[in-house]
């Protein structure tokens, strides 16, 4: 369960995050629903002990990331904005890095690699340098990195950005089953029928707050609009407004 | 080293060790190098036969047999000269020319005065020290001359000779043989800077250029664990390519003629394992720095213009040393690199450890590498890693 209080993150002059709360809990999907630039980013950086924060604080399963960021990040499973593989390695020789770095060995390490390899479906590529993959194979070793040692959260940035069809639909089975396996989900977007199609809980910012959460359905009726785009739009306005108004 | 540490090393230089452009870019120093140093001492070597034998072309010259064997017996070599004309430029392989006049045994052998023309070329410092040397060598013999007809005469040569001076070098070593010495030394010192290079900025300014920084940091790994994995890549392949580059630059050496090289190398039992223990710090120093180098930047290119500009470190400090060794400060040589090549030099070519300038070079590379781990290490941690260029 990862709950965020209050959190503040600026850069320089640019106030990325203004104040974010929420939680995200376990056997569930939470998606942070914003558009560019609205602080999805910062938000899920400052979740996984990459950024330190001006104010507010981040819980994972009741570990405070700030006080003890290592502990935390073993108990979470990020997928970052950018895939970042080292193209001269094998998939299998990703796995074994990350594995080690989580203190996996011997028959714990050889074991997570197969469950992760079925779960993912990729024996094809285990023994192939990740140069020349395509973004659905580096989508699929990116997030069994980020899954194979069994974290109880797991983070994902925008991840089905520059996938094809076929590749987002095979993801979303994946995050279902991880909710459905009791996992906590959390992941940012700005495509709406994924996030319709995936959220228990949907958190929407704009210029670095939220600005409503609940249920896509719950969201909907909030805003008396037909769909949750359309939703979207009336409340990150309605935000707006009160943001200008209070300034 | 950790588990954590040892399982970034691991990785990195597996890594590291697939990749072509890296291997060729870190030990081809250490091949390239000896055919570089013995082009160099090739060329050095034939300077120094020039300025031990000065060549002189002489016209009429079997009429002068007393004066040939005075130049020989003075070490320059001697060659007779068929034309008769002023020339306009000495005879090749020659460093002036005596025109001796047509009647120049019977003027000597009449005792009279013998008017003499010598060409020299004056465009080069080596044409006007051979010239001079020529110039001393003639003159010396007309003295000689003027000796003996003194004596045979009944009058003391030395009421026309009241003073007398003889010159004495004091200088410790020869120009070439100090030149020599300092260029080995170069060779030697820039090895652990070529080594380390290319994955010096791989690891961290290519990691963040390829957006792998930020998964690898998102992991319960330390950044102090992390840079120290990374370190030590960049070491083994710094301390490889300078023991290789040692190596193969003293097989080179070995194969030069002894005694054809104004500088010679004592290297016995004691002095090697002295030299690697020098050197195997200062290329983890080197590292380090290269790696804070590297941080400091965000893309490959920029980290690589960097760490080039880097590379001229050791050819300046080898250049002080050679050419401005008199003019520095004695506690100059205790500073980093300087300390380095002092008791490199005499370890390699005294055969004898140099103790203080040892230590110091031993102490600035764990200062060293202790300050600048930690620097980079702190730096890892700053956001700013997570954006690449």
């Amino acid at each position: 369960m990862i709950i965020v209080k209050d959190l503040a993150k600026a850069y320089g002059e640019v106030q990325a995050v203004k104040s974010v709360s929420f939680h995200a809990d376990d056997a569930s999907i939470t998606t942070l629903l914003g558009a560019n630039g609205s602080g999805k980013t910062t938000t899920l950086r400052a979740i996984s002990g990459l950024l330190k924060t001006d104010k507010g604080s981040v819980t994972v399963d009741g570990l405070t990331v700030a006080d003890n960021p290592m502990k935390a990040q073993r108990r979470l499973g990020v997928f970052p904005d950018s895939f970042g593989l080292y193209t001269r390695l094998t998939t299998r020789e990703h796995l074994e890095y990350f594995a080690e770095l989580h203190g996996l060995t011997g028959q714990a390490l050889a074991t997570a690699i197969d469950e992760v390899t079925e779960t993912l479906n990729m024996a094809d590529i285990m023994e192939r340098r990740t140069e020349g993959f395509s973004q659905g194979q580096r989508m699929k070793v990116a997030l069994a990195r980020a899954i194979l040692h069994k974290p109880s959260n797991i983070v994902l940035d925008e991840p089905t950005r520059g996938l094809d069809v076929m590749n987002i639909r095979l993801l979303r089975t994946i995050l279902l089953d991880l909710k459905a396996a009791g996992h906590c989900v959390l992941l940012s977007s700005h495509v709406m029928a994924e996030v319709e199609a995936l959220s228990d809980h949907v958190v929407m910012m704009a210029d670095g707050v939220v600005c409503a959460e609940g249920s896509p359905i719950e969201l909907i009726e909030k805003a008396k609009q037909p769909n949750l785009e359309e939703a979207f739009v009336v409340l990150t306005e309605q935000s707006s407004k009160r943001e200008r108004d209070a300034a | 080293m950790n588990r954590q540490a040892f399982v970034v090393y691991k990785k990195e230089l597996k890594d590291m060790l697939r990749d072509r452009r890296m291997l060729v870019a870190a030990f081809s120093f250490a091949l390239l190098g000896p055919v570089f140093m013995g082009v160099i001492f090739m060329l050095s070597r034939d300077s120094d036969a020039e300025e031990q034998m000065a060549r002189l072309a002489i016209a009429n010259m079997e009429q002068a047999p007393g004066l040939v064997a005075y130049l020989e017996k003075k070490d320059v070599f001697v060659s007779p000269y068929s034309g008769d004309k002023m020339p306009d430029a000495l005879p090749d392989g020659t460093d002036g020319l005596l025109m001796l006049p047509d009647d120049y045994s019977e003027l000597l052998k009449s005792g009279q005065v013998v008017f003499g023309k010598l060409f020299v070329d004056e465009g080069s410092k080596t044409g006007i020290s051979k010239g001079r040397e020529l110039q001393g060598a003639v003159d010396s013999y007309g003295s000689y001359i003027g000796g003996v007809r003194l004596i045979t005469r009944g009058v003391p040569p030395a009421i026309v000779s009241p003073i007398i001076i003889e010159r004495f070098d004091l200088a410790e070593e020869g120009f070439v043989a100090q030149t020599m010495s300092g260029m080995f030394l170069m060779l030697i010192i820039m090895a652990p800077f070529i080594g380390g290079l290319s994955v010096a900025v791989d690891t961290l300014a290519g990691e963040r250029e390829r957006h792998s920084m930020q998964p690898l940091l998102a992991q319960p790994v330390s950044p102090l664990n992390v840079i120290l994995g990374k370190l030590a890549m960049v070491s083994t392949f710094s301390i490889v390519g300078t023991l290789l580059a040692l190596t193969t630059f003293l097989f080179a050496v070995s194969l030069i003629p002894a005694g054809t090289l104004p500088i010679a190398l004592h290297l016995n039992i004691s002095t090697v394992p002295l030299i690697v223990l020098q050197l195997i710090p200062f290329a983890i120093l080197i590292a380090a720095t290269q790696l804070f180098i590297s941080i400091q930047v965000k893309s490959f290119k920029e980290g690589q213009s960097y760490i080039s500009m880097f590379m001229m470190l050791p050819m300046f400090v080898a250049y002080l040393k050679i050419f401005g060794a008199s003019k520095l400060h004695g506690m100059a040589f205790f500073l980093p690199i300087l300390s380095e090549m002092e008791s490199l030099s005499s370890l390699i070519f005294n055969g004898e450890a140099d103790v203080p300038h040892l230590l110091a070079s031993l102490l600035v590379a764990v200062v060293g590498v202790f300050a600048l781990t930690t620097f980079t290490a702190r730096k890892l941690e700053s956001e700013v890693m997570l954006d690449a260029a």
